[in-house]
């Protein structure tokens, strides 16, 4: 079989890529999928302290996935922009869950497991600020949040950011800046009224 | 704030940020002018800018987790997986989820894998694996992790395996805590492994710390070998080669790729070298603590395995012995000409290396206490290779003991090995065996008949050796595909051992794999797998067979020994057509019997002299009377001919002289040469159950009815199962007049099967000579209707009709089978016993006339029969009966 990744995949990406939005949509089910299973592969395969990136997982969902002699580099960079999306919503959420879960379960059943947890949870708490921050920033300036969603949750470079939004790299450096700040002191801020 | 506002503050943050920290402040006030609200967003802006942080610049880390804990395992507790039961989830990794389970039939837990969909969606692609896997099975090394089943599921492929306790040398490989006698210990055992895979045609193809698994007890198991035939086609071609090297993937950590040899990495064809690059990359990992080729992104890395010479050796580790260098270099060429081109070239080094390291170890220890050997020692997971090295270790520390010492510990610890794996393997000397039908795991239905072929033939050697009630194979069968537990089939059958196993069929190459196991309990006693070229087959075969027997100490006569070592190679064309015959032949329908004729032929035309093929031959045609309906003329010399062929080819085949036995029986009517037939038959194979059932037969007809009884009972303890056997058992106590018993006995076999039609008939003559007409009317009928209107069945019918008292129907029936006559040849028997029993005695004896100058069977029954008993009084009766010479 000459056949490399699932055709599927690739033709909907190309479609996507030619104009087709609504390719995405059916996108996305194959590549949670893909990510669910190679993320397991990683957690079971790697050192127990050692947490998978999540641009190496969309990496490794895109090599997975897509056949690599029918799209070029910045496909890939439009295929890491429409997961970024999806990663937010996952980090969201489990962020969200595990801080529910630490206020309904109380302190009493505390094993070492909920420890590691808890410890954690500061980094769910920056998570949801974020997130929120996020939805406050996409208010004001669309093209900045989509910008931080690209980098952050979809791991892309400046480079490859500046493809998925047509932008020069030196652009992006720059809003980037921006929007690190804004978001920084919205969240520092938010900690703080709060 | 508005949207509008925003852009005055960004633009304001972003003009400011153009100037050099410093000048910023100097900045603003110009830029702001009198807006002290709009100075303060960008001031506080200012503020959060702080290059120095990795805020947002480091992804988010619990996504994996995350991941994983949203997907749910396919597979629960207790779930069962053929006869696996899943114990637990072990973890779940890019090759699917694993789980512990155990293994029903042997009391072992393994650890069961499920292959990603994924993977499994593309047939070709589960094809190549399958076949990958098959091969990967074969092997059968101590650092190799075993494969022990592949199958398919609700839930997908799944692979079945040697569970390892340990720990992945991932969780070693980081640490850098590994010295280099430690991982030389691993080092050897990996490359040892490699040797005999690649000796046996298997490239792992995936060589990393994940798969490769550390014992307590200091064995190490490489995993999955083979598996990464799942994956590869994608990984070897779908990388994103130097034409389009420019994707970036900071922080990427993808496992596999740092372990690609360079041909892997340019998706070329691998071979066996690459997975020598592969462990070499493995063993600077381990001694460096760091990766030979690595990089920023995936394709840094790639191009690193391409294109850089790793650091060397030396300058990480300034210790590290030439040697050692000089063996990782040679497997890290990256042209694999240059290469070790045999694992086992690179393994020797690494013995030769570890040997000398020890020794020098030793003569340290003897020049001065040294804290070394304590050091390797630490790591508690490659302290010792076994329990009886690690007392051999402690000896030597102490320097106390002379060789001779170590020579005597050695021969016990070896005795006492040899001593538990006799007493193991030998429980008690046992008499009873069934061979369960061997699985087919060459994946096609048409292999079929190659695995219930050699199922049958390992019965028939089995059977041929006295001592051993081996169950026939019509009662083996019956469990095919069947999950039964073990203990329940020993139960069924009245066995103490059963033997199972596996037959795959890839190409030329046959693989078998058989284990012996004490069936009540469920004690493996034996285990082995071959594999051979099919032509090899016979003596193959003969070889498990001899190695059962041995197994379970049986003692062989010479003769047995021969036979079993006279594995005359056979022509593998015929043998398999012999095996499609037989195949055919045991079927037991019209439409079997006519393709078994076909293949037999085949056999015979490819191999003249092939005399088990001359005795399937002989067995079809003799059976082509009962099921074709023959004229006996036309079926019985030629089974006679075939079966004095097959005797004439092979003495020793006792089918062959059963075959002739049966001629001699119903055809020739030579009671005595009948009897001195079977009785040879069975002398040489004690264990085939056609030879007690026919003999049974003529036993009953020379009213030596408790003879007869102990044969169908011999007949029915080999094959306890079998239909016809039971109806047989059923018929011997009908034809000594004993209706309530064969009607209770009969009853039993139709709820077996409801649809096996001699039971009908034989059930139907009990109820008759118990005088339940109905009942018997109702038996025929359902006989006529399963056999598609046999004229057997139709006779029954009529002669009911007339007992019963209904002569008008009985009359409609003769109609019929004469209308029937002018159209088929019917056996005139069946004609004169609905005269008889419409008491038109003078058509009887003329069709009984015509009976008799036909022969065949049926006229047997004259005297059996109560029918014929009112004739008993006539002269023409009883000149006939002399004329048969059957007793009155």
């Amino acid at each position: 079989m000459s056949i490399q990744g699932s055709p599927n995949i690739t033709q909907v990406l190309l479609a996507w890529r030619n104009g087709d939005s609504a390719a995405l949509a059916e996108l996305m089910p194959m590549v949670y999928d893909e990510m669910r299973r190679l993320a397991a592969g990683h957690l079971n395969r790697e050192r127990p302290n050692h947490t998978l990136q999540p641009t190496a997982l969309v990496n490794e969902v895109y090599l997975q996935l897509v056949d690599q002699r029918q799209v070029n580099w910045q496909s890939r960079a439009h295929f890491f922009g429409a997961v970024a999306e999806i990663m937010r919503r996952l980090l969201v959420d489990h962020a969200r869950k595990h801080q529910a879960e630490k206020r309904g379960g109380g302190a009493f059943k505390v094993s070492l497991g909920d420890l590691a947890v808890v410890l954690e949870g500061e980094n769910d708490l920056e998570v949801i600020l974020l997130d929120q921050a996020l939805d406050e920033l996409a208010a004001l300036d669309p093209p900045l949040a989509r910008l931080v969603e690209l980098r952050y949750f979809g791991g892309l470079s400046v480079e490859e950011t500046a493809e998925v939004l047509a932008a020069s790299p030196a652009t992006v450096k720059r809003h980037w800046q921006t929007a690190r700040a804004w978001l920084r002191q919205r969240m520092t801020g938010g900690m703080t009224n709060e | 704030m508005s949207p509008e506002r925003w852009q005055q503050v960004r633009r304001i943050f972003e003009e400011a940020m153009e100037h050099p920290s410093a000048e910023r402040q100097a900045f603003l006030p110009a830029a702001c002018g009198e807006d002290i609200a709009l100075r303060r967003e960008v001031e506080n802006m200012l503020a959060a800018c702080d290059d120095s942080d990795d805020f947002l610049e480091v992804p988010p880390r619990q996504l994996a987790d995350e991941v994983v804990k949203a997907t749910p395992s396919t597979l629960t507790t207790g779930q069962a997986l053929g006869h696996y039961k899943i114990i637990s989830l072990l973890g779940k990794g890019g090759m699917g989820e694993v789980y512990s389970a155990q293994d029903q039939r042997l009391h072992r837990q393994v650890a069961i894998k499920v292959l990603p969909a994924i993977y499994t969606n593309d047939r070709a692609r589960v094809r190549r694996f399958e076949q990958e896997a098959l091969a990967a099975s074969a092997l059968n090394h101590p650092n190799i992790a075993m494969i022990f089943d592949i199958g398919q599921a609700e839930c997908g492929h799944f692979i079945a395996m040697e569970m390892v306790e340990g720990q992945t040398l991932r969780a070693q490989a980081g640490s850098g805590k590994l010295d280099l006698t430690a991982i030389l210990k691993i080092a050897v055992q990996i490359a040892d492994a490699l040797a005999a895979a690649h000796q046996a045609g298997v490239v792992h193809r995936d060589i990393k710390p994940e798969n490769i698994m550390l014992r307590p007890d200091g064995y190490v198991k490489v995993l999955d070998f083979g598996l990464a035939k799942l994956t590869e086609p994608r990984r070897t071609g779908g990388l994103p080669g130097p034409a389009h090297g420019s994707s970036t993937a900071p922080g990427t950590v993808m496992g596999t790729i740092r372990y690609m040899s360079p041909e892997q990495v340019r998706g070329l064809d691998v071979d066996a070298r690459s997975d020598i690059f592969s462990l070499g990359v493995v063993l600077y990992e381990l001694a460096t603590g760091q990766l030979p080729f690595e990089g920023e992104t995936t394709s840094d890395v790639l191009a690193a395995i391409l294109k850089t010479e790793p650091p060397v050796l030396g300058t990480l580790i300034p210790s590290v012995p030439d040697e050692f260098q000089r063996i990782v270099n040679l497997a890290l060429c990256k042209d694999r000409a240059e290469r070790y081109q045999t694992a086992d070239d690179f393994s020797r080094d690494l013995h030769e290396l570890k040997r000398k390291l020890e020794q020098e170890k030793e003569l340290g220890a003897i020049a001065g206490p040294s804290s070394k050997v304590v050091e390797t020692g630490k790591i508690a997971a490659v302290r010792t290779q076994s329990n009886a090295e690690y007392v051999v270790n402690e000896i030597k520390r102490h320097k106390l003991v002379a060789g001779v010492v170590l020579a005597v510990l050695a021969l016990t610890v070896s005795a006492y090995l040899f001593v538990t794996y006799r007493h193991k393997s030998a429980p008690a000397q046992i008499k009873s065996l069934a061979v369960l039908p061997l699985a087919n795991l060459s994946g096609a239905m048409e292999q079929e008949y190659f695995s219930d072929g050699l199922t049958e033939a390992l019965i028939t050697d089995l059977a041929r050796l006295g001592g051993l009630r081996v169950i026939s194979r019509t009662s083996a069968m019956q469990y095919k595909g069947a999950h039964k537990l073990l203990p329940q089939v020993a139960r069924e059958l009245n066995v103490e051992t059963v033997l199972e196993g596996s037959v795959t069929r890839v190409g030329d190459q046959v693989r078998i794999t058989a284990q012996l196991i004490h069936a009540p309990t469920e004690t493996p006693l034996w285990a082995h797998t071959y594999e051979r070229d099919v032509r090899d087959l016979l003596a193959l075969q003969r070889e498990v067979a001899f190695d059962i027997a041995t197994n379970i100490k049986l003692k062989l006569t010479p003769e047995e020994k021969l036979h079993l070592a006279d594995a005359r190679p056979v022509n593998p064309a015929a043998y398999e057509a012999y095996l499609q015959g037989r195949y055919h032949w045991n079927k037991r329908t019209a439409d079997g019997l006519d393709k078994a004729i076909a293949y037999f032929q085949e056999a015979l035309r490819i191999a003249p002299d092939y005399a088990l093929a001359q005795a399937g031959l002989a067995d079809s045609y003799h059976l082509l009377t009962p099921y074709r309906n023959l004229p006996a003329a036309e079926s019985y010399p030629k089974s006679k001919a075939a079966a004095l062929r097959a005797i004439e080819l092979d003495p020793t085949l006792g089918e062959a002289y059963a075959s002739l036995a049966v001629v001699k029986h119903e055809y020739d009517w030579d009671w005595a040469g009948a009897e001195r037939d079977f009785k040879r038959a069975i002398q040489l194979n004690p264990n085939y159950a056609s030879a007690h059932q026919w003999y049974a037969e003529l036993l009953t007809r020379l009213k030596r009815t408790n003879e007869a009884r102990t044969e169908i009972q011999r007949a029915h303890d080999v094959d306890p199962l079998s239909l016809i056997v039971n109806s047989v058992s059923g018929w011997v106590y009908l034809n000594s007049r004993q209706p309530d018993r064969a009607a209770e006995q009969l009853l039993k076999i139709i709820e077996m099967d409801p649809r096996f039609t001699p039971a009908h008939g034989f059930l139907g003559l009990a109820y008759q000579q118990q005088g339940r007409f109905p009942q018997a009317l109702t038996e025929f009928r359902r006989a006529l209707e399963l056999s598609g209107g046999s004229p057997r069945y139709l006779a029954n019918l009529g002669v009911a009709q007339a007992l019963s008292g209904d002569n008008r129907a009985a009359r409609q029936t003769l109609a019929e089978l004469l209308q029937l006559n002018q159209r088929q040849h019917l056996q005139p028997f069946h004609l004169a016993s609905v005269y008889t029993a419409l008491g038109e005695d003078a058509q009887a004896f003329n069709w009984l006339e015509q009976a008799f100058q036909e022969r065949g069977v049926w006229m047997l029954f004259l005297h059996l029969d109560p029918l014929f008993d009112r004739l008993r009084s006539d002269a023409r009766y009883q000149d006939l009966l002399s004329r048969l010479r059957l007793p009155n």
